[in-house]
This record gives structure tokens, sequence and C-alpha cells, in this order.
């Protein structure tokens, strides 16, 4: 047994510090509601979000609106009855998502993935992060492009 | 053969009788018919003589004007972690009729990138190491360290460091590379705790189990239990893992090599996090056509600082993000004046340019202003407001049912608590808030409170059940 494994090729341990993958969703729509100030009005549109069923991320508090994605399509009108006031929907969006076990570690990811999407004129209109993504909203006609660029800028192509 | 890694950190190793307690946790797992590799931290925390922390003093202490070389620097810290293998080794010894052998990481076959003091590991020859174990000798490998290749440029095997609680990473990747049955992490506490107990008191439970992807959450979001690169390593290589007390008897937390076991509909908490302090950066945009330039150049400029973002939050009105506080002043520094033209250089009626001001009583910053005016272009003064005193507070999912309905019962319990919620983010295994520093202690004791009183009323579930 020892000799079985001191023979076999060295297994890398640690991914490089980098950006290992990027993968998409397709089809998201983003919407923002604007806020009035009420202590509980964030509370109380996460709930209708809940009870509509709605699957939200990349959640955001913005002075006077409170902005998230849902997948799939979401218009207006429907956006409008679940939360119960007027509000703004970008249609046909998709998420880019950036990937890597240490993206708190590392500097220069969101310089490298806006300066490549701009020099495309392609408009970011959302971003979020966790420990081992950063992802962006982007309009769905660009995302084959946006794909490609960021995975050369990144070298993943 | 049965390999089992243990790996014990500076507080177990820190004095005589600690170290016996540990060394007869080896002995207990050879005679269960194991084959010990053990892994040890420097002893004790800083103050104490042979403490990462302290010999870090000493080298400081020689000048303090003179920057240490990196490579130096590992040399000297790496000294810490081979002094406990050597006392590891001769405590094993002492309990008599086992033999063993203090190894350092760079003879234990630990290969790393060039990075001082944050090294990569790149891989592991375990050679040595199962010679050893071969001739029935417990391995007392030194943790936190490694070495570099021999190459015709850097002909020396540097030893290098893996940076902060690196240890956990080196018992980890060991447990990969022998195919160990477990891996053990002594630590100060039981196991992986569903809370702070200094915060939440009696109420944070040690969870029987917990999956990997709960773990790197966990890590990542500010739980010290395990060092988050760590937590990504047995991931990554599907090593079994226990954390638990060389003083307790109980079985601690087996992180788990199963993912999380989904129940449709239901949630599924794994515990409350609390990060570091962190510095939070506003930067308002004056003109929504000039979001594109001002944005680029604003993460250029973090980018040559080495400064990493997250939490960001960017929309045509603003650019928000959270850096490490220890960051706040290299943000300050970078952002003091920054110039930023936009528009069109043949029309200078066109012509705008931005000049940032995180401080309007710099006098650098004013230099900068006056230097735009002499150039006939009216300047823009950005303000960039910074807050050196956030935090973030999570809560940790194995399976998130219905993310809005977290959020929602996450700031409920958050406004109830009196905590103004700065800012969200969301991952697929979390929920956290942005908030100020002050109010650390009730909001992790309100959360803690809200996810139990959750799984009492069969609302969600805890990950172990």
């Amino acid at each position: 047994m020892p000799r079985q494994l001191a023979q076999s090729r060295p297994e890398e341990i640690e991914n490089e510090r980098g950006i290992t993958e990027i993968d998409s969703v397709a089809k998201v729509t983003q919407v923002s509601v604007p806020l009035t100030g009420k202590a509980e009005e964030l509370t109380e549109l996460l709930r209708k979000l809940e009870a509509a069923r709605q699957r939200v991320s990349l959640v955001k508090i913005h002075s006077g609106a409170l902005n998230f994605v849902v997948e799939g399509d979401l218009d207006a009108a429907r956006a409008q009855r679940i939360l119960g006031r007027p509000v703004k929907v970008r249609s046909n969006c998709a998420t880019v998502n950036l990937r890597s076990p240490a993206m708190r570690m590392l500097h220069g990811i969101m310089a490298n993935a806006v300066r490549t999407l701009y020099a495309k004129n392609i408009a970011v209109h959302a971003t979020s992060d966790a420990y081992d993504r950063l992802s962006l909203v982007i309009d769905g006609k660009h995302l084959k492009s946006a794909t490609t660029m960021l995975k050369r800028q990144f070298d993943l192509d | 053969m049965r390999i089992i890694v243990q790996k014990f950190g500076g507080t177990s190793v820190a004095h005589p009788e600690k170290r016996a307690e540990a060394a007869r946790r080896v002995v207990q797992a050879y005679h269960n018919g194991y084959r010990p590799v053990v892994v040890v931290s420097a002893m004790g925390r800083k103050g104490e003589p042979y403490a990462t922390d302290t010999l870090i003093e000493l080298a400081h202490g020689v000048d303090l004007e003179l920057d240490m070389d990196g490579r130096d620097l590992d040399l000297l810290m790496a000294c810490g972690e081979i002094i406990s293998t050597v006392l590891m080794a001769q405590g094993i010894r002492s309990l008599g009729g086992i033999k063993a052998i203090p190894l350092s990481g760079g003879q234990a076959g630990i290969v790393t990138d060039r990075n001082f003091n944050n090294a990569r590991i790149l891989h592991i020859k375990p050679e040595n190491i199962l010679a050893e174990l071969a001739e029935d000798k417990v391995v007392v490998v030194a943790g936190f360290q490694g070495i570099t290749m021999y190459k015709d440029v850097h002909r020396h095997g540097d030893v290098t460091t893996l940076g902060r609680g690196g240890s956990d990473a080196t018992a980890v990747a060991l447990g990969a590379v022998l195919k160990a049955e477990r891996v053990e992490i002594f630590t100060d506490v039981e196991g992986v705790m569903t809370g702070d107990p200094r915060l939440v008191g009696p109420d944070a439970r040690t969870l029987r189990s917990i999956s990997h992807a709960e773990i790197c959450e966990m890590a990542h979001l500010g739980a010290k239990v395990v060092q988050a690169r760590a937590a990504v390593i047995a991931r990554q290589h599907n090593v079994e893992t226990w954390v638990k007390s060389p003083t307790s008897d109980s079985p601690g937390t087996v992180v788990r090599r199963l993912e999380p076991v989904v129940l449709e509909g239901i949630t599924t908490v794994a515990g409350v996090a609390q990060s570091e302090p962190v510095a939070r950066i506003n930067v308002h945009i004056p003109i929504e056509a000039d979001r594109r330039p001002l944005e680029q150049e604003i993460y250029a400029a973090l980018s040559v600082a080495a400064v990493a973002v997250h939490f960001v939050s960017n929309t045509n009105e603003e650019i928000e993000f959270v850096v490490e506080r220890e960051q706040l002043h290299d943000v300050r520094a970078v952002f003091d004046g920054l110039l930023i033209p936009v528009g069109d250089e043949a029309q200078p009626s066109q012509r705008r340019v931005y000049v940032l001001c995180p401080n309007a009583r710099s006098a650098f910053f004013r230099a900068q202003v006056e230097q735009v005016k002499r150039l006939r272009v009216k300047p823009i003064t950005v303000p960039v407001l910074t807050s050196g005193h956030c935090i973030f507070v999570s809560l940790v999912m194995g399976h998130i049912a219905n993310k809005a309905a977290v959020m929602a019962t996450m700031l409920e319990a958050l406004r109830t608590a009196e905590v103004k919620v700065l800012q969200l983010a969301d991952s697929d295994h979390s929920v956290s808030c942005l908030i100020n520093e002050e109010d650390k202690n009730r909001a992790v004791l309100a959360l803690h409170n809200m996810m139990n009183a959750k799984v009492a009323a069969g609302e969600w579930v805890m990950t172990d059940r």
C-alpha cells in the first residue's frame, strides 16, 4: 500500500487562487422596488415575495429602493400585483457568475470584470458576491459574448 | 493501514501538561489500531516564548523601520512549529513503547508555491511519511509550513508558511493525500457550535455533524473553529474531519462527506456566524452617464492597492462595497484626491474631471482641485463615505427553502432587537446582514434565538437532526 501511494502522481491540493470557473443563469428579471422609508417595509415586501413563491437572489438595499433578481420572467404588471406598488422591471437579463474558492482573498476581480464588459459596451445592472463567487447581472442578449470575453480575461478559454 | 491525522492547536500544546494530554490522545489512537500522523501548531499564543506572534515581534524588534523579507520571516516563523514537533514526539515516546519521529513541513513532503507568508499547497509527496509509518512510528509533522520546489532559479527549496490557521490546512491536506480514515482537529471548543457561546450563552449547542458546504460557508463568514482554506480543501478532497476538544470525551462534530440533506420546502440551518470588523465604503455617482468610467477607475485603483472588495452593490447612483478594516487606511489613501477625467478630450466644454474626496481637509485633495481648476475644467467633487465600524452577521444554512422568507425572518428579528441593517448579501447557503459593529452582541443573540424558535416550532430543522 505505501508503495502504491508513493508511486502515484502528486495530486494538486489547493486550486489556483484565481477565477476557476465561469457559469451563468440565462433568464433572470431584475426588479427595483421604490421604498418609502417605513420601518417594516422591507420585511413586508419580502413576505409578499415569499407568499408568491418567488425565487429571489442578489437582494440589495439602496437609498430609496430594494433591488433583487428573480429567476425566469416576471412582467411589471405581475410584479406590481405581488408587491402592491409600482415597480421597475428589467426583463431578459442574465447572471454571469465568476467562481473562486477564495474570492475574498482576491483583489482586482471587479476591476478586470467591469473593464472587460465595458470595453464591449456591455452594461452591468447589478452585482453581488459571496465567499466563492461574484455575480454580475447583464442584458441577456450579451450573455454569450460576455461569457466568452470573461473566460478569455481570466484564462479559462 | 488505517491512518488517522490528529491536529493539535497552539493552546493544546502550550504547556507540558497539555502536551501530555495530547500525547495520550495519540497513543490511544495508536492502541485503537490507527497509524497516527500528528500535526502541531506553535506553542501558545502571543507573548509566550515560541508562539508565532512572538517570533514575528522578535524579528520586527531588530529595526521597526526596516521591512522584513517575506522569505526570511517564513524561515523564522516556521521554527515555532518545528519546536512543537520535537517536544510532541518526545512526549509520545515518554509514554512508553511507541516510536515517534518529528518532521518539518518540507521533510513531510509539503510542496508550496513561493507566495511567502500565505503559500498555497501545490502537492504533497508522502514517501517520507509512509516510510516512517511502515516502520511503526508515529509521525509528528510541523503544521503551517511547506517548502518550495527546487528549481534552477530558486534552488534553495525555501521554507514557506501557509497563513493564519495554516496548521488546519496541513492536517486536512495530509488527510487527503494519505487517504486517512479520519482527520481530527483538536481545538478550544467541543466542536462546531451553532453560535459563539460568548455571545449567545448556554443556548449555543455543539453540532453532531455538518456538511462540507456548510462548514465552508461558516468558516468564510467568520466562525473561527476551522480555517477557511482547510474547509475548502476538505470539501474538494472529500476528507472526513472531526472537530473536538482534547480535554473532553464528547465526540465533537463530524464534517461529513455528504452534501446537505434537502427536505422539500424546509429550511435546514447550521448556525449563526459573525465577521471580524469591516469597513463600508460608499461613493456617490453625481452624473448617471458617468457611472462606467467612475466604476472602472475606482476598481482599478483598488486593484493596484491590492484591496479586495466584497459586499459589492452598485447602482447608477452609487458604488458601495466592504473591505477588511485593516485596509481602510489604504482605501482612503488611494482615493484621496484621485482624479478621474471623463468625456471627450478634443471637446474641452464636454470634459469633466471628478476628484474623489474621502477627507475634505486633506491638503492633497485641495491641491488636486486647484490643479484641475488651472486646466480650466470645473472639478466635480465626489464625497467618499467610509465607516470602519461594521460587521456582518450571517445565518448559515444547508438548504434554503425560500430565501425571501429567511430574509424577512432575519430582518424582523433584527428590527425587534433594534439593530439597523445596512445591506444584505445572499448565497446558496447563507444570508448575511451588514450592521454597525456596536450592535454585534444584540444581533447575534437575536438571530440565534430566532433560529432556535423556528426549529422549536418545526418550521426549520437543524442540519444534524
